[in-house]
């Protein structure tokens, strides 16, 4: 700080051919340049998996490489839809992530709120534990998790898995939401048993209706990685009709299934579209909730 | 609890308690506990259990058709000392980690002061450099399979095509490129990470400060140097503990770019320990190395917090 208030005067202007309006033009046109490059370089991948999905076989297995697709075509879909258990998968990965939420929601903002309003040691050694789960590679809970399950019968079944990542996003839910209820004033709910209502319905019906962004947040983060998960999925489920759709389409790599590239980016294409319109229509909440939950932890 | 009802005591008042018009009711302090039991219970079967479970594990042969346990005491270790593919791992592992995050950081903190610019279709391009932390890992390796791919893959063609290469080359099928590659698609996915992370401590930046400091006629990188660099530092070094962490963790892109191949050149320890469960069936190797992962892990993170709780002090 000292050092820029000794530098009163401003830097002397180049001289010659370098004026100042012209060296604004260049750093402004060098920064769009950057710009277009950062934006080519994220959407690329993406664009030709696109374009590609649309693309017949005998045009992306030409001789000559086209950028646009001569002849579009949804053929590659059809065949996603009625060859392969891609249908199935969709489902599975859907209901997953709905009940994940559901349950990680629920049980989040009640413990959330217990960690936030009652002060029992036993929550604060709890809290530092879920700190350190969450941490943990799931690489190495998998392994036990699958004897776990085996014991319970509860290996190749969508309630099995439901259980696991109930139990594993439980510590960022947990973690986010109690941030959320520390900042809301003891006073509402103060106000609500004063008028008669129960320790529960006043959390129920004044405190939660104000850690609405927060559980948004935790709802956002919850789905997407639920629909993300492959380790768990690839290893606890294991009959075809079962997986998930990432741990399903990760099995056209493994065998020798190869159909066609078209086919394979045709999944891409519909496994990602969920999540890009999902993220379109709530941007604003997922931004306020990574950055803020992640600094408050 | 701060809230007073009328309620006589009585002795299980701890858990219960008598209101005046007769009726039991249950104490906060139970309520407390029938809230948080389904998450205490879940997070210890699931996320808990498991971590103590494996470090037990790591002292025992275990036979994977009839899951028989034989205490073994350290050989596990031993054995996993001794062998080469755990070094190789460790090292692949180390290079996986500190290449993506030093790229991922620089490139993020280069992105996210240029998204801060005032440029047009800065609001599209924000959405738009986002788009690959969305997309699930499968869905990238499939894509970069697809764009490596050496006869059909985009990238060959093209280098081909510009006279860069002559013959086609099976980039995710050689040994010497292959993490290489790996390396460049976890670059692509978690580099948006670091960006939103960034972007968001940007936008809450005093901005008095910096036009105090650009009045007194500091030159861009001074501003850059004393005023926005310490302003971000926190969150450069939280990001740095996050990311580390979770790409020293990463199983799902490591593994589905090349299945740890070929040669093992992909595999870092979260495959190995994969391939050493459910393909060479030593789940006490296994264990073992899950143990490793977990002390190195405790260690980087220890020795970021350090460093974290200093970047605040000089902030403040």
């Amino acid at each position: 700080m000292t050092q820029i208030a000794a530098r009163r005067e401003r830097p002397l202007p180049p001289s010659g051919i370098l004026t100042p309006r012209l060296l604004k033009r260049v750093r402004r046109s060098i920064l769009y340049a950057l710009l277009l490059l950062a934006v080519f370089w994220s959407v690329f991948p993406l664009f030709w998996v696109f374009i590609s999905s649309i693309k017949p076989d005998t045009e992306t297995y030409a001789f000559e490489q086209t950028v646009w697709p001569q002849n579009p075509t949804i053929a590659n879909y059809v065949t996603l839809f009625r060859i392969t258990d891609f249908t199935l998968w969709l489902r599975n990965s859907a209901i997953l992530a709905v009940t994940t939420t559901l349950a990680v929601v629920a049980l989040a903002s009640m413990g959330a709120y217990a960690m936030s309003r009652f002060k029992f040691r036993f929550f604060e050694y709890f809290g530092r534990l879920t700190l350190l789960a969450y941490m943990m590679p799931p690489i190495i809970l998998v392994v036990p998790i699958f004897f776990i399950l085996f014991k319970i019968k509860l290996t190749n079944s969508l309630l099995g898995l439901l259980l696991v990542y109930t139990g594993t996003r439980l510590p960022f839910g947990l973690w986010l939401l109690r941030s959320y209820f520390q900042g809301i004033p003891l006073e509402l709910e103060e106000a609500a048993m004063v008028d008669g209502a129960t320790r529960f319905q006043a959390f129920r019906k004044v405190i939660l209706p104000q850690a609405v962004p927060g559980i948004i947040s935790t709802s956002i983060f919850t789905f997407s990685v639920t629909w993300h998960e492959f380790l768990f999925a690839s290893i606890l489920l294991f009959s075809g009709s079962k997986q998930t759709l990432s741990a399903g389409v990760a099995s056209f790599l493994s065998e020798d299934w190869i159909y066609s590239w078209g086919v394979l980016m045709a999944a891409g294409v519909m496994v990602s579209l969920p999540l890009v319109l999902f993220y379109a229509f709530l941007q604003r909440y997922l931004i306020a909730g990574w950055g803020g939950g992640s600094l408050k932890g | 609890m701060t809230v007073m009802t009328k309620t006589t005591k009585t002795a299980a008042g701890k858990w219960l308690r008598r209101r005046e018009n007769g009726q039991f009711e249950i104490t906060d302090r139970t309520l407390a506990v029938l809230m948080i039991l389904p998450a205490v219970i879940l997070i210890g079967a699931f996320a808990i259990y498991p971590v103590l479970q494996g470090f037990a594990a790591s002292f025992f042969r275990i036979e994977s058709a009839t899951l028989a346990m034989t205490f073994t005491g350290l050989s596990n270790y031993k054995d996993l000392f001794g062998d080469s593919l755990f070094w190789e791992s460790l090292g692949r592992t180390l290079v996986w980690t500190a290449a993506t995050i030093l790229v991922q950081i620089s490139v993020g903190l280069g992105i996210s002061l240029l998204l801060h610019q005032e440029l047009r279709g800065r609001n599209l391009a924000r959405g738009l450099v986002l788009f690959p932390y969305l997309i699930p890992a499968v869905v990238i390796a499939v894509t970069w399979r697809f764009i490596l791919d050496p006869t059909l893959g985009v990238f060959n063609r093209t280098m081909l095509e510009w006279g860069l290469i002559d013959r086609p080359i099976a980039f995710l099928a050689s040994k010497s490129t292959a993490l290489l590659f790996v390396i460049i698609g976890g670059i692509w996915k978690y580099t948006p990470f670091v960006v939103i992370m960034l972007l968001a401590r940007l936008q809450v930046i005093p901005v008095d400060l910096e036009e105090a400091a650009q009045i007194d006629g500091a030159t861009r990188w001074q501003v850059f140097r004393h005023i926005t660099l310490p302003w971000l530092m926190p969150v450069i070094v939280i990001t740095l503990l996050l990311r580390t962490i979770w790409m020293f963790n990463e199983f799902d892109m490591v593994y589905l770019f090349a299945f740890g191949g070929p040669l093992f050149g992909t595999t870092t320890l979260p495959v190995l320990v994969r391939y050493l469960a459910f393909d060479a069936r030593q789940i006490g190797m296994a264990a073992a190395t899950s143990s490793v992962m977990v002390v190195i892990l405790m260690t980087m993170s220890w020795g970021y917090f350090q460093f974290y709780n200093r970047a605040e002090a000089n902030l403040n």
